[in-house]
């Protein structure tokens, strides 16, 4: 599904390059897992695949469904089945939850030659999905993460994914700033969200949320480059050791 | 021949096209004030940042003619939903009861040749006309030597007009460009409440300019809302100057949606007179091509007690101008005064510009004053955020800018005009969506 080949990519205006050379293949039906120190370069791959026009990829190449999609704009990527859920949603007053989802399924599926989705349809897709969230009624007529609390916004990351069903969902830090709860709500709807057809790409700094969302590959990011690629054991390594004993 | 030269000149015959004389001695000294002063220039401190020489240089007709084309469904298409408002439509100066619709029984119009004609309706008008329009401005100067109708409307104790008033005014087939002097007059007593929607609407390719001076006056208890939509026609000027008096316990909001005209002037003064008083004013712009919007408030905190919001938001495309100029004055007895203003702006072309400048002159000590100005851009964090769900760049941008907007927009109650404004920020912004 995503192919990274000898990625390397810098901040647009700046020299530093942060992305060194990544190799990655996510096949549909598999959870992968990033992680890694502060700076590694975690958020900075996620944005590069979702399309962030800060970034540029300076080498290598990104294929998704065997084509190229370096060239794509972030909504292109979108529209082609990439979901990115933000560590830091961004508040929007005055568009709801329920009017900013509407339009964004809808543009996805006129890009792809769709109807737009009738307002009963809809209707029914989003209760069907808040309520596998136990996300309240009010809660979808209030203003995009407007005032939302670090979980509320992190679920409402997840609700959004759903909606869209997009084919590869990367979560950046979607743990962060979680209680145990939230998080075992999260990781719920990621869960029921996998299937054989779909793909999850994790990116994470504790191995925590790892408990709950079982990991096929894990991967560690350092400096630009994934240094060591195990299954999910080597998150319980890492958890134990740190990261110091792969730097070195 | 320069604006003013025209003004001197046609006054007489201006005079003698009215049916009386009611006001001429008035007329005639505010036309010597208006001649002594002339139009303000780019070295008046007020007009700074807005040359008015566009419209003082024109030849104007000061006489519209009375036939129009306008039909009914030229009138529809201006309406935010009939069923949810009374409306009065004045077209090329005159009032056209067969288009307007006035269901409310007890409040009293005061329509000047009415005021004329029913001695009891004159005492009220002189009572209020002109007492708090300044008497030392240029506009407010030429307004008197020269309106003829508008809308007078008086609330009385403890009425509530549930249906908002839409104010229509018209501009239509003139062949030449047109000078209109609008009027209007709202007295809202004690516990009564009321809103108005002002529209100016110029349908043809010549120039319009509008001269319009309102006068609010708001007593105990009562409630005054006051909405400006502005969205006319590239060949329309338009400078207003409202002033609001209030007396104890009232809350008056003047709220001032900007999206059309080629150069649109908004005065506001805010005059306290009385404790615990609220003003709210809020302001929309958004503009493009090379158009100018000019806010200038003042709020006079003559009284303890009172509070005062000004929430301005601005977003300026191609070569636009917007100017915000906004004072408050804090007189030495008006301790406890809570007085808050913000004005925001984003600029999406680099040809376009804002000049903005808070003025603040406080005399008591025991005050709460804030102000706030920004200029900025649009978030591109944010942008890459909506982008990534799969929203195009342009309507990203539209629902970013519509954030951004949308808090001055919070004290409208009227559910159609919100719809409206949010319906014309879409328009503004090339998008089709609901927000």
């Amino acid at each position: 599904m995503l192919e990274i080949k000898n990625l390397h990519a810098k901040i647009e205006d700046g020299d530093k390059e942060i992305l060194k050379g990544i190799n990655l293949e996510i096949k549909p039906g598999e959870v992968h897992a990033i992680m890694g120190p502060n700076g590694a370069g975690k958020s900075t791959l996620s944005s590069v695949i979702a399309g962030k026009e800060d970034y540029e990829v300076t080498d290598g190449e990104i294929l998704f469904e065997g084509e190229e999609i370096g060239e794509d704009a972030p909504e292109e990527r979108a529209h082609k089945g990439i979901f990115l859920s933000f560590q830091y949603p961004v508040e929007i007053p005055g568009v709801t939850v329920t009017n900013f989802i509407k339009a964004a399924l809808n543009e996805t599926r006129k890009a792809n030659g769709l109807e737009e989705m009738g307002a009963k349809e809809m209707l029914g897709l989003i209760r069907e999905n808040s309520e596998k969230l136990g996300i309240r009624k009010d809660f979808l007529s209030r203003s995009l993460n407007e005032g939302f609390s670090g979980g509320e916004k992190k679920r409402n990351e997840i609700f959004q994914m759903m909606m869209l069903n997009p084919k590869l969902a990367i979560l950046d830090e979607t743990d962060s700033g979680l209680d145990i709860d939230a998080l075992r709500i999260v990781a719920d709807g990621v869960n029921q969200f996998k299937n054989e057809g779909n793909a999850v790409l994790l990116i994470t700094h504790y191995q925590r949320l790892l408990n709950y969302i079982q990991p096929d590959f894990v991967h560690v990011l350092a400096d630009g480059k994934i240094i060591k690629t195990g299954d999910k054991s080597l998150a319980l390594e890492l958890e134990e050791k740190g990261y110091d004993w792969l730097l070195n | 021949m320069a604006l003013k030269e025209q003004v001197l000149h046609h006054h007489n015959s201006f005079l003698e096209s009215l049916r009386h004389s009611f006001l001429n001695e008035e007329r005639k000294t505010a036309l010597q004030k208006f001649e002594a002063k002339g139009f303000p220039t780019k070295k008046d401190e007020e007009y700074k940042y807005t040359n008015l020489k566009e419209i003082t240089e024109k030849d104007y007709n000061f006489f519209p003619s009375e036939a129009h084309h306008i039909s009914k469904e030229q009138l529809d298409e201006l309406h935010l939903g009939e069923e949810h408002f009374d409306w009065i439509v004045f077209i090329n100066g005159k009032l056209h009861k067969e288009y307007s619709n006035i269901s409310i029984e007890n409040a009293e119009f005061l329509t000047l040749n009415e005021a004329l004609n029913d001695s009891a309706k004159k005492e009220t008008f002189n009572q209020y006309f002109n007492t708090i329009a300044s008497p030392d401005l240029a506009f407010t100067n030429l307004n008197l030597a020269y309106f003829n109708e508008g809308f007078f409307l008086k609330v009385p104790k403890n009425i509530v007009i549930e249906k908002p008033i839409h104010v229509f005014y018209i501009s239509d087939s003139q062949e030449e460009n047109t000078f209109y002097n609008t009027r209007n007059l709202l007295i809202v007593e004690a516990g009564a409440k009321v809103e108005v929607i002002e529209s100016h609407h110029n349908f043809d390719e010549s120039f319009v300019f509008t001269n319009s001076v309102t006068e609010i006056f708001t007593y105990q208890n009562a409630k005054a809302d006051w909405h400006k939509l502005q969205n006319d026609s590239d060949t329309s000027y338009l400078v207003d100057h409202t002033f609001a008096k209030q007396e104890r316990d009232s809350l008056t909001t003047v709220n001032t949606f900007s999206f059309g005209g080629k150069l649109v002037r908004n005065n506001l003064d805010f005059i306290h007179n009385g404790e615990n008083i609220n003003s709210f004013m809020n302001g929309i712009t958004i503009i493009g091509k090379d158009q100018l919007v000019d806010h200038h408030t003042a709020v006079h905190h003559n009284t303890p007690n009172c509070e005062s919001y000004q929430n301005y938001k601005g977003i300026f495309k191609d070569k636009s101008h917007g100017v915000f100029n906004g004072k408050v004055f804090v007189n030495k007895i008006a301790q406890k005064t809570n007085a808050y203003q913000q004005n925001n702006n984003i600029l999406l072309d680099e040809g376009a510009t804002i000049d903005t400048k808070p003025q603040l002159e406080i005399f008591a000590d025991d005050v709460k004053c804030s102000h706030g100005c920004t200029v900025g851009q649009l978030n591109e964090d944010a942008m890459f955020y909506l982008r990534a769900r799969g929203i195009s760049k342009k309507e990203a941008r539209a629902l970013l800018l519509y954030a951004f907007a949308n808090d001055a927009m919070q004290n409208i109650d009227i559910e159609p005009l919100k719809v409206k404004v949010s319906k014309l920020l879409a328009e503004k912004l090339e998008v089709q969506m609901e927000f």
